[in-house]
């Protein structure tokens, strides 16, 4: 809905002011009242419905009877354009929930007065029969003057009644769902006082008793974990708030208050002096075998006495004639009834003790004279229907608690004497009453070895063990968390599933075939999986220059996150380094007379060189490697000749130019290379340095006509 | 193999928030995928839809899968990929906030079935007279009765029997139920949301499977008979039947 919508020709809508999955809440006026109210429009899928529709009427309606200061109003319900909404008390301020993480934990008075206004509200209702099945700090609001004010009573069972998915809205509402309701069991006025001690807990601590990731392991432990201490959170909180909250959210709803006056009274009476320093609440032991007795009450004797002290009876230690708490726990021990009973009916533990107590003498005249009683099968039968009878029977009855794997919790396994026999009236049964298998505290297996812990527990008898594996820095094999059960639940070994968190080691990865990729997509699958790129370079024949040629580990290697990878990237094929080639040539002198016969020799190399030319060159420092060696060997004759040569030669001849052009890697052929001065026949030699698969040239020419011209290629095969 | 799906928006929802299919890779082997969105406001749609569109189309691009870890490793994949892409969608648009979806799905390789699964959405397979269920509900009143706090009756009737405590979109992070097992010729596989399996007992369901008809007319009066109890959800549905191509099943025909 847009601000502005007139809703119903009524209610002008301003804006939203909250909201879920479920419905949003909006500030809106209403027109004719000339008021701020609080519209909540509910999803519009329910509005094909009908059985939703009637429900949430049925159930709006209801809380709209309901007028309380602590309660925020319903004012109007009603359908419009495929709107289901709710016209509400506009509350300025906050929900208690917002209170609580702005301002929470709470000092311990304010927390009782905050929980007094939700109880009072909440007692209202229930006087009504209705039951909210939601409480939920989320559902409170307080105003700006510090009034409590409950929301939402009943909708909950409407919503979720609903066949819609869903999935996280139930994080909510499962912290303070009653066991009984995590069951799936009908919400009773008593689930609705375990989630006020549940809202108690969370405003004086400022937290929730029970954590877990998951929906399903809060719910589990509101149904096996004992609510924790508050006192353990906060020390100054006294002893009797501590009880309240522990009495309100006992797991067997016939442990907590019996309505919510009897928790406000509670509430009343906490911080008076002579409270202060009671004895802290516990719940009777349900386990082991001792045997106990349990104090039976009658209805008539409930009503007077049950509502008033916020106590019940408990029966005369020394005219009980079986085993019995000790004293100072009967003081406190209202809450020591029948664990199994979950009607308000209460039971006197035998009816000949009412008897004595409020008839007096015609009971005992009647108790002395016994009628014969045959005992019985009570087998598999609920014990507190055991009771009734043996109770109606005129006889005592006793409990011992026993395991069993096969009857049922709270149901007779075999009574002493034995069913058949015949007692006389006012004789002890005692009902042996199974509390189910026998349970086992679970150990804390965090650090662990899975694989030992695992044979350990199948030994004990544990049969549902799963590992869920996850990649963490603990070796191996270790358990790394122990999701359920808790360390220190008692479970029942065959009954439970163990569950723990393995460590797989650190996180690897498969490396892929990196061959023939680039270097951006390799660098891209590396950051992908967190790997680093350690970069090499080589000469490949067969890979293209850029790709992968090969890598380190190979592919298909397992390997952590984190680590390098050596990856070689072609170069391209290897160019192979320059040769060089020497090349000599006989340059004739052609002014003389020996031209021809020196052409001839000019066509060889340096097997053609003589000495005498050898000479001249080297003379002329122009000389390279390949002419040194010649040089040397015959370095003697060299000498001789060449002084004689120079006398008789270089006076009286005419010079001839000689160039040499060379095209090679270094050279360019249109350029000199060299250019001598010859007066008799002359051998040059100069080196040519030809790159791979290239070819090189040279040219020479004398007096600027060319005399040789040659390709040499890179094998050296001129042509 | 020839797979058959079908989907229906019930009685009372205006709208259809489930999506599904059967789609084939590239060497025409088979997946069959059902998704039942939920959450934001009308955003349901959108996570189912996103999910179905996404694995279909890696599937397509997909090469022969030969091997049951390959198959297992890719719906891993796959889905973590889906996962990401749905939050990261309903982090971004306000309108889809909280938006996400459950999953099942089943690649059939040969004589290989491979199931992926997320949420409250079932795959159950007929051999025979025997009909079982294959997938275990991600749902808070079934981690209840595998705790053995409340009993499979009690599941059926809970207030909260509707709250799934895994989806694919709704956090960062997804935990995927995937597991290989065999099926042979003859044998019949029925994917389907909670619309359906909300309204039919395993035993109906198993009578109608099991039944000597063809996929069409049995498919068809699954749905009616849900829209005839009430179709409070919207209704989908997958059937495929194992045609005995056995170990050829995938090759192009």
């Amino acid at each position: 809905m847009n601000t502005g919508h007139l809703l119903n020709d009524r209610y002008r809508i301003e804006r939203k002011i909250g909201g879920g999955g479920m419905a949003n809440v909006f500030l809106a006026r209403d027109t004719i009242l000339d008021r701020d109210v609080a519209v909540k429009a509910l999803r519009t899928d329910y509005v094909h419905d009908q059985e939703f529709i009637a429900r949430f009427d049925r159930e709006a309606q209801s809380a709209s009877s309901l007028s309380h200061p602590n309660i925020v109003n319903i004012f109007d319900v009603g359908e419009d354009d495929q709107i289901l909404y709710m016209v509400m008390e506009y509350v300025e301020g906050m929900t208690l929930k917002e209170y609580i993480q702005q301002f929470g934990p709470v000092e311990v008075p304010l927390a009782l007065d905050i929980m007094k206004q939700i109880a009072s509200a909440i007692a209202l209702a229930h006087e009504n029969d209705i039951i909210h099945r939601d409480i939920k700090p989320q559902n409170i609001l307080i105003d700006r003057f510090g009034q409590a004010k409950v929301t939402d009573f009943g909708i909950a069972m409407a919503l979720s009644a609903t066949a819609l998915t869903q999935t996280n809205s139930i994080l909510g509402s499962v912290h303070y769902l009653s066991p009984e309701q995590a069951r799936g069991g009908m919400a009773t006025k008593k689930s609705d006082i375990y989630s006020l001690g549940i809202v108690l807990f969370e405003l004086l601590t400022g937290k929730l008793p029970f954590s877990g990731q998951s929906p399903v392991s809060i719910a589990l432990k509101h149904l096996q974990n004992d609510t924790p201490s508050v006192k353990e959170i906060n020390p100054d909180i006294p002893q009797s708030v501590e009880n309240i909250v522990l009495q309100a959210t006992a797991k067997n709803p016939f442990y907590r208050y019996q309505d919510v006056y009897q928790f406000e009274a509670a509430l009343e009476a906490a911080l008076s002096p002579e409270k202060l320093h009671e004895a802290a609440f516990t719940i009777p032991d349900e386990e082991g075998d001792e045997t106990k007795a349990i104090p039976i009450i009658t209805d008539e004797n409930l009503s007077a006495d049950d509502t008033e002290t916020g106590r019940t009876i408990v029966h005369q230690v020394d005219t009980e004639p079986t085993k019995s708490y000790p004293e100072e726990n009967n003081e406190k021990k209202k809450e020591k009834k029948k664990p199994t009973s979950k009607k308000k009916k209460i039971i006197w533990i035998s009816i000949l003790l009412l008897l004595f107590l409020s008839i007096g003498a015609a009971a005992i005249v009647y108790a002395m004279q016994p009628q014969d009683v045959t005992i019985e099968d009570f087998a598999n039968q609920p014990a507190d229907e055991a009771i009734e009878m043996l109770e109606s029977q005129n006889l005592l009855v006793e409990i011992e608690e026993v395991n069993s794997d096969e009857i049922e919790s709270g149901y007779v396994e075999r009574t002493d004497p034995a069913a058949g026999r015949t007692v006389k009236e006012g004789a002890t049964v005692t009902l042996f009453v199974s509390q189910g298998p026998e349970q086992v505290e679970f150990d804390d297996y965090e650090g662990e070895d899975f694989e030992e812990v695992r044979e350990q527990l199948s030994q004990e008898g544990f049969e549902d063990i799963t590992p869920f594996e996850r990649y963490s820095d603990q070796p191996v094999g270790e358990i790394i968390s122990q999701v359920q059960p808790d360390p220190g639940a008692s479970v029942v070994p065959a009954d439970t599933k163990v569950i723990f968190e393995v460590s797989a080691g650190p996180e690897t990865v498969s490396l892929n075939n990196l061959t023939g990729m680039n270097e951006e997509d390799v660098q891209a699958y590396l950051d992908r999986y967190e790997l680093v790129l350690n970069k090499h370079e080589e000469y490949s024949d067969d890979v293209e220059e850029g790709l992968v040629i090969r890598q380190s580990p190979e592919s298909g290697t397992d390997i952590e996150k984190g680590s390098t990878v050596d990856v070689y990237f072609s170069l391209g094929p290897e160019e192979e380094p320059p040769r060089s080639h020497s090349v000599s040539y006989m340059v004739p002198y052609t002014l003389g007379n020996e031209q021809e016969s020196s052409e001839d020799g000019g066509e060889e190399n340096e097997e053609a060189s003589s000495s005498d030319e050898n000479n001249e060159q080297n003379q002329n420092g122009e000389s390279d490697e390949t002419n040194e060696d010649n040089g040397d060997e015959g370095s003697g004759e060299n000498e001789a000749d060449g002084e004689s040569e120079e006398e008789t030669d270089t006076s009286d001849s005419e010079e001839q130019i000689v160039r040499i052009y060379i095209g090679d890697s270094n050279n360019d052929i249109s350029d000199v290379y060299r250019e001598i001065e010859i007066t008799e026949d002359t051998e040059v030699t100069f080196t040519l340095t030809i790159a791979a698969d290239t070819d090189a040239e040279y040219r020479i020419t004398r007096d600027d006509v060319t005399i040789t011209e040659r390709t040499v290629s890179y094998e050296g095969e001129e042509e | 193999m020839k797979g058959l799906f079908l989907t229906h928006c019930g009685q009372v929802r205006n709208h259809n928030e489930d999506a599904g299919g059967v789609f084939e890779n590239k060497s025409s082997q088979p997946i069959a995928v059902i998704a039942d969105g939920m959450g934001g406001h009308q955003a349901g749609d959108v996570a189912s839809m996103l999910a179905v569109e996404n694995i279909k189309n890696r599937w397509e691009e997909t090469e022969r899968v030969e091997h049951p870890d390959d198959m297992e490793q890719w719906f891993q994949q796959t889905i973590k990929a889906t996962n990401e892409q749905i939050y990261q969608k309903s982090q971004e648009n306000k309108q889809l906030e909280g938006m996400g979806t459950t999953l099942v799905a089943a690649a059939m390789v040969g004589n290989l079935l491979t199931i992926a699964h997320i949420g409250d959405s079932r795959l159950y397979i007929a051999r025979g007279t025997q009909f079982e269920q294959l997938t275990e509900d991600h749902s808070f009143v079934n981690e209840l009765v595998k705790r053995g706090e409340i009993t499979e009756g009690d599941a059926e009737v809970h207030p909260y029997k509707n709250y799934i405590i895994r989806a694919l979109g709704t956090d960062q992070e997804v935990d995927t139920d995937v597991k290989t097992l065999t099926w042979e010729a003859g044998d019949r596989l029925l994917l389907c949301s909670d619309g359906l399996s909300d309204k039919l007992s395993q035993t109906e369901l198993a009578q109608f499977i099991t039944a000597d008809k063809g996929m069409d007319e049995i498919g068809q009066q699954l749905i009616d008979l849900a829209n005839q109890r009430g179709g409070e959800d919207n209704i989908s549905l997958i059937l495929i039947t194992h045609d005995g191509s056995g170990s050829e099943a995938g090759e192009p025909a």
